[in-house]
């Protein structure tokens, strides 16, 4: 089970209002959060909280020094897995800015960035229905394989990246392509959800190390 | 669009729930769709659809250019959405640029297939025409004309209109060229390959309102919507894609429970488009 070289860690970034940083195998993603602070985008009265969602890749997180095109992407997506989650009336006329920072990208960043994001919105005190996590898995000839790397994912025939809020099992964001019949496609979505709630176990007692940590 | 009041909302939640909406339809019933092929002369293939109010436009064009390294056996299709002006005032300059971008995305995810190729709608090693060296690059772009809801499944249902419209030119290699120059090419103006749109999935998006699924959502009912699932199925019923849109979380039952419903439905779709594709290229070519 890939659970078991995930690594999280909070307060990587000192000076932002919260911050995580998590390692999936070579994956490293480290996500820091300011807010809630006065946007300046948004110019009109709302009445519930903006977030404001960034993923970038550094340039030397992937194989080639060239960056992807899927950035603009990345960050609409992560601000959909995020939104159900945050409770935006919190926070009224004011925005949380969240930056993600792909170190390394070595397969199944998207679902990394998300659950790094999350441990940072907790580590800063944003309010939040529930923890996301978020678990991607390949469809490589009929074998499902979770939590692919570079390689896997170049090859595969389908792949299947879901957001979820295991403690109200909700699923926050679902993204499927390829070819999928339903039976394979509802072992996987079950594989999926399993793998989350045991990644949110690994994220709570992160966050419940560094609680403990901070009151010594 | 206008703001709803609270009694319209309530009207266009409560219709729902009782499998009667706005505009009289049942819940998992169509607007009526028309196609119409062969709309942008210039391109290899174009069409334009209307369901309802929503009107969008596709075409296809094809240029040749280089495979890239990775994968030389196969050509490359890029898809864009461009959401005009002429839809919503909203859209003019950057506006429209988060909606065209989210929805080139879905439907690049729901056409285009893994990473490997399979599951794609299109044949992509039917574009090759010299491996390694020369290969036909499809764009695919789509216009948003006017916007009254369920822009997914539209533009949808007019990409694969445009294909089964596309005619890519024969090409002529030149004999005799040694493997590291670039062969010449002939590219016949009288001769064209139609491409097979059998596989080529249509896209179902079943907007959830309280607690039942609506298709087809016009743009007041999408206002109501607690969230939305996008799936993409091909004739043999299986899965091409997925991509679920709005804020609130969903129980994976209820998705489940969506993608047998929108099976259930694409199998009509599917159906009604291939038989108004047909009907639209015959009148094209009388």
């Amino acid at each position: 089970m890939h659970c078991s070289h995930a690594v999280f860690r909070t307060r990587a970034v000192n000076t932002a209002a919260g911050s995580a940083y998590a390692e999936f195998g070579n994956t490293k993603v480290i996500v820091s959060l300011f807010g809630p602070r006065e946007s300046k985008k948004a110019m009109m009265y709302s009445n519930i909280g903006g977030l404001n969602c960034n993923v970038s890749y550094t340039t030397l997180a992937t194989l080639s020094r060239e960056q992807g095109s899927n950035h603009q992407e990345y960050s609409m997506m992560l601000y959909k897995a995020l939104e159900g989650a945050i409770i935006l009336e919190t926070f009224p006329k004011t925005t949380v800015d969240v930056f993600a920072l792909v170190l390394e990208s070595a397969g199944s960043d998207l679902p990394v960035v998300i659950s790094c994001a999350s441990l940072a919105l907790a580590d800063a005190g944003i309010m939040m229905y529930d923890l996301v996590s978020s678990v991607s898995m390949s469809c490589l000839d009929r074998n499902l394989v979770i939590d692919p790397n570079l390689e896997e994912e170049h090859c595969q025939d389908g792949s299947l990246m879901i957001s979820c809020m295991p403690s109200r099992c909700e699923v926050t964001q679902l993204t499927v392509t390829g070819d999928w019949s339903t039976p394979t496609l509802d072992e996987g979505m079950q594989l999926c959800l399993d793998a989350c709630a045991e990644l949110a176990k690994i994220m709570r007692s992160c966050l419940r190390d560094a609680a403990l940590g901070c009151q010594e | 669009m206008v703001g709803l009041s609270l009694g319209e909302k309530q009207f266009i939640q409560g219709g729902i729930a009782q499998d009667i909406r706005s505009d009289g339809r049942k819940r998992l019933t169509y607007r009526p769709i028309y196609v119409e092929t062969g709309v942008i002369p210039q391109a290899n293939g174009s069409a334009r659809v209307r369901m309802g109010a929503t009107n969008v436009i596709a075409s296809v064009k094809a240029e040749l250019g280089k495979p890239s390294s990775l994968q030389p056996n196969i050509g490359k299709v890029s898809i864009h959405i461009d959401c005009s002006p002429t839809a919503a005032p909203a859209f003019e300059g950057r506006g429209g640029e988060e909606l065209s971008t989210e929805l080139s995305n879905a439907l690049q995810r729901c056409l285009l297939g893994g990473k490997s190729g399979a599951g794609a709608g299109i044949d992509l090693s039917s574009l090759v025409v010299v491996e390694g060296k020369i290969c036909w690059d499809l764009y695919i772009d789509g216009l948003v004309v006017s916007s009254d809801g369920n822009l997914l499944d539209a533009l949808g249902a007019s990409i694969k209109a445009a294909l089964s419209n596309t005619g890519i030119p024969k090409v002529q290699v030149a004999a005799g060229a040694s493997s590291d120059e670039q062969p010449e090419v002939d590219i016949s103006d009288e001769e064209f390959l139609q491409f097979d749109t059998s596989a080529v999935p249509v896209i179902v998006t079943l907007t959830k309102v309280g607690r039942h699924y609506i298709v087809d959502a016009t743009s007041e009912e999408e206002s109501q919507m607690s969230s939305a699932v996008s799936i993409s199925v091909n004739r043999k019923g299986n899965i091409c894609g997925i991509t679920k849109r709005g804020g609130a979380g969903l129980d994976p039952s209820i998705i489940l429970d969506m993608i047998s419903v929108a099976k259930h439905v694409s199998e009509q779709l599917i159906n009604k488009l291939d038989s108004e594709i047909a009907a639209a290229e015959a009148e094209d070519e009388s």
